[in-house]
């Protein structure tokens, strides 16, 4: 696995987050020593935008959006003709653009703080970082006059629009990835593939309301603003169902792998260790979001086989028992999952009982990734258990660099290492 | 599609006349005209276009993009536009039914028609340039009546086909589709609106942005009904993983959920507890997971210890599906499925309304389903015997609320059985288990486990807050 020299930013989100606070910080100050300009736009933005942090919307993949007050923050910085003010123009600046996001996404993250859920600082840095950014691109171009020769109804002024959200989205989606990397210590180019992913999804439907806004402003003035956020509402309500399925699939799938639990065939917490554990190797070697969501679920359900065993084994680790056996139940464990239509996750299964290479055989490439790493995780917890002490924790690593090469993917045995000696860092 | 009615033979006919003469006179006004040229060579493609973001789940509330592209097109072009536009889709329709496709491309032209004509005597304005004095007070009063108009037409058109040809009662159409179909079409509306004031900004680059939230909208909406199906499937996944342990209870699960959905609607329960209950009756006997398979499968009699595992399974089945959020009210049905009226259930013995709604239901929908299926001790029996004994223990173990729901609830459904189980190799080898604790009529010891009451207790306690929860459930809508 190679690594970049951008992993070794694990503090990812600390430097998106000074950047953010550094911009707000000057912005706020820049305004605040000279009278805001068009401050009745600027209330209707700074409300549309402190609204959409209000109803923000937590995404699958772990993603905090905010949807309406990022179009809205968006909107601001490409706002030019405006109908009903003072000579139908707008004149203020970047810095402007730059307080008016960054006090109204404070204002409306107060009330989530207020309940306990305060919002990623990361997300909300990057809010502003690109209202920031697209008003760079955008304002001094506008104000000095550049613009006024496509400002004709034509198709250019909306294509210019349009590709500088395209632009800041991209500049989004890398700082996001910054974020992502340094927080699930995951390669910085697969954490960037992702993030390109979902952009694709609502930042497409936030983009183009951005644009919209901003050039029907100039023909209906503030009408522009309810108007055409409604149909990226409609939108973010679409989303907001899906992650709610999401969700609750998800916890469909924790119930799932307490079953074992519940009868008494795995110790408990068995199945949420062995899925942590794979997940965070998952990500160091850079899996996609599509293959850690298959790694957790398959991790979470690795031991769901055993029910078909009349009597439960001893502690359930299924390390210690015969590997025929192991396959056998392995195997049901597959089937029970593929009738539910995880074809991928039943694969996973069905191959974690397959070790890495037989003697004097090259390795099988067939064996996914993540059934090495749940085969090498299981055993790590087979091993351990939930424990913290350091002694068995590190007595565990041992056994299982004894076995790597031939029983266990080194690779894997490697990262795992990695992963638990900074848990331990933490913990002891 | 069957044949058609001579009756709805005459009334197509009579639809695709008045269509084509519309079109044949949007041609005359548009030939020629640049600008009404321009309009159509941008939105009929879009239109056609539009045909493929058809929802994949008809059930749901449809959000189509023809419509707005439609009424855009009349608040930019006018009538003539909008029937030209109207008739574009017929190019790639792939109905099979040639009256299907006359009808229905016929339906758009009328609407684009009378949209557009209704709009323009009203004194709205084309939207090809931005109008002079505003959007505001000009535009909305002929749009909102032109939208009335579209949907007038819309109503009377499928009115008259679905009472010609499938007689369907009117009253029946429009209450479920003209009543439900009005807000959306304000939807639609809107959206046209917006998509016109773009047009006189913008041009047609600008106005189809429009559709793009629209377009991202609708994707998440079939990642959705995508994830819910695969949700379904992974809860019967659960319960098949069940029903391979305990011979009995093969479909079963799903029989008593489907019982106790019919005697929810007899009570007239709401929507979402419905749903609920189904996911409760589909999931009761998931404890069984947590009892040893040689306990569920074992021949002769149980050793107490032995019934007492057995006698988990409510309490396992709870602690399994607890921390899914929204089936927050089905861990009552799942927990107390086997309480008894008298208080001589298991697991904590609550006794009458103390019995939470869910569990008497599905105690019943239990019984019943257990009473009419094949035990190796006993033939099925008739359904009409089975709600005899029901009603027998009505009072002492069951509700009778809910068995007299469930009687009347048989009068007005059809019941499929469980189809007779064939023998299988393993009962051959081992014989099958020789009784089954759901049949009323297996008189088992009732008594509660004092242990297992008092840990349940507490597991109680924790529910006890959960009746109203959020709907995440499907919501009708018109297609």
């Amino acid at each position: 696995m190679r690594r970049t020299w951008i992993d070794e930013f694990s503090g990812g989100s600390v430097l998106v987050i000074a950047g953010g606070l550094l911009l707000a910080v000057a912005g706020i100050a820049a305004t605040a020593t000279q009278p805001v300009l068009q401050p009745q736009i600027a209330l209707a933005f700074g409300a549309l935008i402190a609204l959409g942090e209000l109803v923000r919307v937590n995404l699958p993949g772990d993603r905090s959006a905010a949807p309406l007050g990022a179009a809205g923050g968006l909107a601001y910085a490409l706002l030019g003709d405006f109908r009903g003010v003072d000579g139908d123009t707008t004149t203020y600046g970047v810095l402007q653009v730059v307080a008016v996001s960054a006090i109204a996404i404070l204002v409306g993250a107060v009330p989530h703080m207020a309940v306990g859920q305060p919002p990623r600082l990361e997300s909300l840095a990057r809010r502003v970082l690109i209202a920031g950014f697209a008003a760079v691109l955008f304002r001094p171009l506008y104000t000095s006059g550049y613009l006024d020769g496509i400002s004709d109804g034509g198709w250019q002024l909306p294509a210019f629009m349009l590709a500088i959200v395209l632009f800041s989205g991209l500049v989004d989606a890398l700082l996001a990835a910054l974020a992502r990397s340094g927080r699930e210590h995951s390669p910085f180019t697969s954490a960037a593939r992702d993030e390109f992913g979902a952009l694709l999804g609502i930042g497409s439907a936030i983009g183009a309301t951005g644009v919209l806004i901003a050039l029907a402003a100039g023909a209906m003035g503030y009408w522009a603003l309810p108007l055409f956020a409604l149909p990226l509402v409609v939108a973010q309500f679409s989303f907001r169902r899906y992650a709610s399925i999401r969700a609750t699939y998800d916890q469909t799938i924790q119930a799932l792998s307490r079953v074992t639990e519940v009868g008494g065939y795995t110790e408990t917490g068995h199945s949420q260790r062995v899925a942590q554990l794979s997940v965070a190797v998952g990500h160091e070697m850079g899996l996609s979001e599509d293959d850690i969501k298959d790694l957790k679920y398959a991790a979470l359900m690795h031991d769901i086989g055993q029910l078909s065993l009349t009597d439960p084994i001893s502690s359930g680790a299924t390390t210690l028992i015969a590997p025929d056996e192991q396959r056998r139940i392995a195997a049901y464990g597959a089937e029970v999952i593929r009738q539910s239509g995880m074809d991928r996750v039943a694969h996973i299964v069905e191959q974690q009982t397959e070790p890495f290479r037989r003697p004097g055989l090259p390795f099988d490439a067939n064996i996914p990734v993540a059934s090495r790493i749940i085969r090498v995780a299981n055993a790590y917890d087979d091993f351990a258990g939930g424990s913290m002490e350091s002694v068995t924790r590190l007595y565990a690593l041992d056994r299982l660099r004894e076995g790597a090469a031939d029983e266990y993917d080194p690779l894997v045995v490697d990262i795992m290492s990695r992963v638990v000696e900074r848990t331990m860092l933490v913990d002891v | 599609m069957q044949q058609l009615r001579p009756v709805a033979q005459v009334y197509l006919a009579v639809v695709t006349a008045g269509a084509l003469a519309a079109l044949v006179a949007a041609l005359a006004v548009i030939a020629g005209d640049r600008e009404h040229l321009r309009v159509l060579a941008v939105l009929a493609p879009i239109f056609v276009l539009s045909i493929f973001l058809k929802s994949r789940m008809t059930q749901q509330v449809d959000l189509s993009a023809n419509v707005p592209i439609l009424i855009a097109a009349y608040l930019i072009g006018g009538w003539s536009v909008a029937c030209l536009v109207g008739i574009s889709a017929i190019v790639l329709d792939r109905r099979k039914a040639l009256s299907r496709i006359l009808f229905n491309n016929a339906q758009w032209v009328l609407m684009g028609l009378a949209g557009g004509l209704i709009y323009e005597t009203m004194g709205g304005t084309s939207m090809q340039t931005v109008p002079t004095d505003g959007f505001e007070a000009a535009l909305l009063g002929p749009i909102v009546v032109s939208i009335i108009a579209v949907i007038g037409i819309n109503a009377a058109l499928m009115l008259g086909i679905l009472a010609f040809q499938e007689q369907i009662n009117p009253g029946t159409i429009w209450r479920s589709m003209v009543l439900t179909s009005v807000g959306p079409y304000f939807a639609y509306g809107l959206l046209g609106l917006l998509m016109a004031v773009l047009w006189s900004i913008g041009g047609g680059f600008a106005a189809a942005l429009v559709l793009l939230p629209l377009l991202v909208a609708r994707r998440a909406f079939n990642q959705y009904a995508e994830q819910r199906e695969a949700y379904e499937s992974t809860i019967r996944a659960l319960v098949q993983a069940v029903e391979t342990k305990d011979h009995y209870t093969r479909g079963h699960s799903e029989r008593v959920s489907r019982a106790s959905v019919l005697i929810a609607r007899i009570l007239k329960m709401r929507d979402d507890r419905v749903e609920a209950l189904r996911y409760a009756g589909i999931l009761h006997d998931v404890g069984k997971l947590g009892v040893p398979t040689r306990v569920l499968q074992k021949t002769g009699p149980l050793s107490d210890m032995e019934f007492a595992a057995i006698k988990r399974h409510p309490r396992n089945g709870t602690e399994m599906v607890r921390g899914i959020a929204f089936l927050e009210e089905a861990y009552n049905g799942i927990m107390h499925h086997h309480e008894r009226l008298d208080g001589r259930g298991y697991p904590l013995g609550l006794a009458g309304r103390d019995i939470p709604e869910f569990a008497r239901i599905i105690a019943v929908a239990d019984a019943f389903d257990s009473m009419t299926s094949t035990r190796s001790y006993r033939g099925a029996r008739e359904i009409s015997e089975a709600l005899h004994e029901l009603e027998n223990c009505a009072g002492t173990q069951f509700d009778p609320t809910m068995v007299q729901a469930l009687i009347a609830a048989l009068q007005l459904e059809p019941w499929t059985v469980a189809a007779p189980a064939e023998q299988r190799q393993v009962d051959v080898e081992l014989g099958a288990p020789s009784f089954d604790h759901d049949d009323p009529a297996a008189n088992l010891p009732t008594e509660p486990d004092p242990q297992i009451a008092a840990e349940a207790e507490l597991a109680e306690r924790r529910n006890q807050r959960l009746l109203h929860r959020r709907d995440v459930t499907r919501r009708g809508g018109w297609s």
